[in-house]
Order: C-alpha cells, then sequence, then structure tokens
C-alpha cells in the first residue's frame, strides 16, 4: 500500500471509531456534514488534546480521493485517536499484510527441502502456541462484569456500553452474557476501558488477587454533556425533555445538590430544578462535571456532590 | 510555686489560642482561593451561554432555555454589559438586552476568556463583592479587557420543603477597562 492507500485506511478506521460513539450514523465520511464534523473534532479534541479545524477536515477528509498525503502532525492525532502512537506506527502496523505477502511470494521461488523445514517449524509451534493456550486457560481468571448507573443504581444494557480489554497488542472487545461482560485474563490485574455514548469514558483496573468473587460492579456516570450536545445540535426537543424527565425521576424533591473544592468547600448549592436545568444545557463546564459522593433516600437522590474538573 | 503554675497556665491559653487562630486563618485562605476559582468558573459559564445563544442552529425553545439559563447568572436582570453584537463601543445594553442580542447572531461565536483575576473588594455581614479582571477574544480576532462584578450573597434558598440558609454566587456590571 502506498502512503494515500494508508491515509484511506486510516479515514475508514476514524469513521469505525466515529459509529462506536454515534451508530446511527450510516453515512460514510465523505458525506460528513456540519454536525458530524463537531462532533468527531469535539471527540478528537476531547481524548488527544489537540485541536483540528474544520476546514482541514473539508480538505482532507471528505474529499473522496486525495492527491497528497496532509501535514504529518494531523496524521499523527488522528493516528493517535485511532490507538496508535503516531503516523509513523500506523503506516507500519498496516503494511504488515503486505509485507508478509511478499515474503510468501519469495518463499514460492525457494526449494522443498526449505519448504518442508519451514512447515515442520510451523507445526511446531502451532502445537507448543495451543499447549500453552490450553495450559493457560486452565490457570486464568473469568468474571463477569456489570455495570450501573451511577445516579439511578440500575443495571445498564450491555448494547449501550462496549467494554474492551486493554492490553500491549491493542484492545480486545468483551463479550456480553446475561446483561454482564465476560472477562477473561491470565494476568492478575487487567485494565478494562468502557466507552459510551450515553456514558462518561471510563478505565476500570480489575485486580484478581484482591477480589475473590466471580463478579465485579461498577457504577458509570452519565454523560449528559454528550447526550445534551446531541438533542442541542439536532435540536431534538423529544430527547432534550426525556432526560430532563429521567433527571427529574431520580433526585428527589428536596435534593440539595453542592458544587465542591478542595476539601470539601460548598462553592454553590443548588436544588432540583436549578440541577436539572443546568446540566441539561450542554455548557464545556458541564462536560467537566464530576460526580464526587452520591447519597439515596428512599432510591431516590437526596444529596450529590460535584466538583469541576480542569 | 502558684507563680510557677499559673504562668504554665497562661502558657497552655496562649499556645491553644495561637493554635485556633492559625486554622481559622488556613480555613479562610482556603476559602478564598475557593471563591476565586467559582468567580471564574462563573465568567466561563456565561461566554458558555453566550456561545451557545448565538449558534444560529438552535431552535427557540432551546434558544429560551439557555437564555435563562445565563439569566440566572445574574443577581439583577437590569445588569449593565458591554456590547459585544453591537459596532458601537459606547453601547451598554441590560443583561437581558445582550441575551436577545445574542440570540438573534447569523454566525455562531467564539469567546475565550484568558488572565483571569479575581479580588475581594468589599465585605459586608452576609454579602461580599469581588471584581474579576479578564481578556476576553472574540471570535480569535478582537481582544477586550474586562471588568465583571463577582457576588457572594448569604440567603435563604428552597430545597423542596425544607428552606437552608447558603452562600449563593452571581456576577455583575461588565465594564470595559
Amino acid at each position: 500500500m502506498n502512503d494515500i492507500e494508508i491515509f484511506y485506511l486510516l479515514k475508514q478506521k476514524l469513521l469505525d471509531k466515529y459509529r462506536r460513539q454515534y451508530p446511527y450514523y450510516s453515512g460514510t465520511i465523505h458525506d460528513f456534514g456540519n454536525r458530524e464534523i463537531a462532533q468527531l473534532l469535539d471527540m478528537v479534541e476531547h481524548e488527544c488534546k489537540d485541536r483540528v479545524s474544520e476546514k482541514w477536515v473539508y480538505t482532507h477528509l471528505k474529499p473522496l480521493h486525495n492527491e497528497k498525503l496532509p501535514r504529518r502532525d494531523m496524521l499523527d492525532i488522528f493516528s493517535r485517536w485511532v490507538g496508535y502512537s503516531g503516523w509513523e506506527e500506523f503506516v507500519y502496523e498496516n503494511n504488515k499484510p503486505n509485507i508478509t505477502s511478499i515474503e510468501a511470494k519469495r518463499n514460492k521461488k525457494g526449494n522443498n527441502t526449505l519448504k518442508k523445514t519451514i512447515y515442520m517449524v510451523c507445526g511446531l509451534l502451532i502445537i507448543a502456541l495451543a499447549t500453552g493456550i490450553g495450559f493457560n486457560m486452565s490457570s486464568g481468571h473469568e468474571i463477569s462484569i456489570c455495570l450501573k448507573d451511577k445516579y439511578t443504581q440500575k443495571n445498564i444494557d450491555t448494547d449501550r456500553v462496549t467494554v474492551y480489554l486493554l492490553n500491549s497488542s491493542g484492545k480486545q472487545k468483551l463479550q456480553e452474557q446475561n446483561n454482564c461482560f465476560i472477562l477473561k485474563s491470565n494476568n492478575p490485574e487487567t485494565r478494562l476501558l468502557v466507552e459510551s455514548p450515553y456514558y462518561k469514558t471510563d478505565t476500570l483496573t480489575v485486580n484478581f488477587e484482591h477480589n475473590n468473587s466471580d463478579s465485579y460492579e461498577y457504577d458509570l456516570q452519565p454523560d449528559d454533556y454528550a447526550m445534551m450536545l446531541r438533542a442541542y445540535m439536532n435540536a431534538n426537543i423529544d430527547d432534550w425533555n426525556k432526560r430532563k424527565q429521567q433527571l427529574n425521576d431520580i433526585l428527589d424533591d428536596n435534593a440539595v445538590i453542592q458544587e465542591v473544592m478542595f476539601e470539601d468547600i460548598g462553592v454553590e448549592f443548588l436544588n432540583k430544578q436549578e440541577f436539572i436545568n443546568k446540566i441539561t444545557t450542554p455548557t464545556k463546564l458541564v462536560k467537566k462535571m464530576e460526580v464526587v459522593a452520591i447519597e439515596y433516600k428512599n432510591d431516590k437522590i437526596i444529596s450529590l456532590k460535584y466538583i469541576q474538573k480542569k | 510555686m502558684k507563680k510557677y503554675i499559673t504562668l504554665i497556665i497562661l502558657l497552655i491559653c496562649f499556645c491553644s489560642l495561637a493554635q485556633s487562630s492559625q486554622n481559622q486563618s488556613s480555613l479562610s485562605v482556603k476559602v478564598t482561593e475557593a471563591y476565586k476559582q467559582k468567580a471564574a468558573d462563573k465568567v466561563l459559564e456565561f461566554y458558555n451561554y453566550l456561545e451557545l445563544l448565538t449558534n444560529p442552529a438552535l431552535n427557540s425553545k432551546l434558544k429560551e432555555h439557555t437564555a435563562a439559563e445565563a439569566l440566572n447568572l445574574f443577581e439583577n436582570p437590569k445588569t449593565v454589559t458591554y456590547g459585544i453584537f453591537s459596532k458601537r463601543e459606547t453601547n451598554h445594553p441590560t443583561i437581558v438586552q445582550l441575551l436577545s442580542d445574542a440570540a438573534l447572531q447569523k454566525k455562531q461565536f467564539d469567546f475565550k476568556v484568558t488572565a483571569i483575576t479575581a479580588t475581594p473588594q468589599y465585605q459586608n455581614k452576609g454579602r461580599e463583592e469581588w471584581l474579576i479582571v479578564y481578556t476576553l477574544t472574540i471570535n480569535g480576532k478582537k481582544e477586550i479587557r474586562m471588568q465583571q462584578f463577582f457576588i457572594i450573597v448569604q440567603e435563604d434558598k428552597k430545597f423542596g420543603d425544607s428552606i437552608k440558609q447558603v452562600r449563593n454566587t452571581y456576577l455583575g456590571k461588565i465594564n470595559l477597562l
């Protein structure tokens, strides 16, 4: 593959990742409108802490054909966003199949003895690998990860969340079973990445040595900013009202919501309605709100404390 | 002997008083620092709302909601502001007028607030007024230095059936420096 072809592959990977957040988007990257571009740039900025201009997307991502490769720093940002250290690694990793096929073609020219030796070595390797896998499986860990909504304390449907196992070779999607995720690992400690269009992206560490149970529960904080931004940008009043109603249902009428700083110094006190109005307006500050404590009374939130992350 | 005992008691009293006053001052330093941060956040929140309001894609219902939220940041709806959307520098609309001007814009504005400082100016029982100074960059081009009041008021607030006394914070008048 030449550089332009690899760039087309990067575009495809960008679209794949974008669709994980916005699964209902059915177009291609070439059909991206203002809204999709804004959402994409927002995601990239959030994760990579780098800003890309809309103009750049129009010039380089939207066109069907690219005559030349865009600037390297931009390629680095997008490569990082799709899980590589930069453009160089993206090119290297995605050129690997080509290298293998070139090697394979070269081998054809070799003699039969060489072929036999290769087959023998491969056979031995496969046997060794299979034995290793079998051994590891029997000594590995398996637990189920169940996710709960931090506000409602109800189980989250697995189709609303994707959980990845993070390891040195990248990330691997966990399978679902009975509305939970199944984690199989041979390491005593495992890191997971949780992504969802409805909840804040989170990483969790599962320590098998300290956790003897075969299930693990974890609370996810709803991403009101993302939900409200989508509702705002799509002028979707129904979704907006629905979220307001959900918040109304989970907050007690007498709820006290506090913004706290440093050692629990309350700098803002909101009642139920003020809090609902605040978090259903997608400002950058709402994006950086993080709930630090919740108290419940009769299954409803009676007290909530949040901090404003910098 | 009595002299020594009196001296020791006095010494203990002095030490404990010194300790207590030290605690009090370090706490108030923390609270002041927290409100400095809150003042800066309040200004950022205000310009976030203004940005949202200028988005022509927003429908009237969402603009109305956003404007109401922005207005809630201010102590008084008649608060005088600076005419960001006006070409005349002498324009000083009220906050209500400024929000209405924002909602009428045909292009989305981009506001950046930098070099922000907040300093206590006036303190009375239950009320403090601070002065916030900041640089506002409009659409990455125009830079203006502004000052704005930040008010902390001790007042009763309704939380469902109960009323609690809390410290509320508001924004005040905006001036061009």
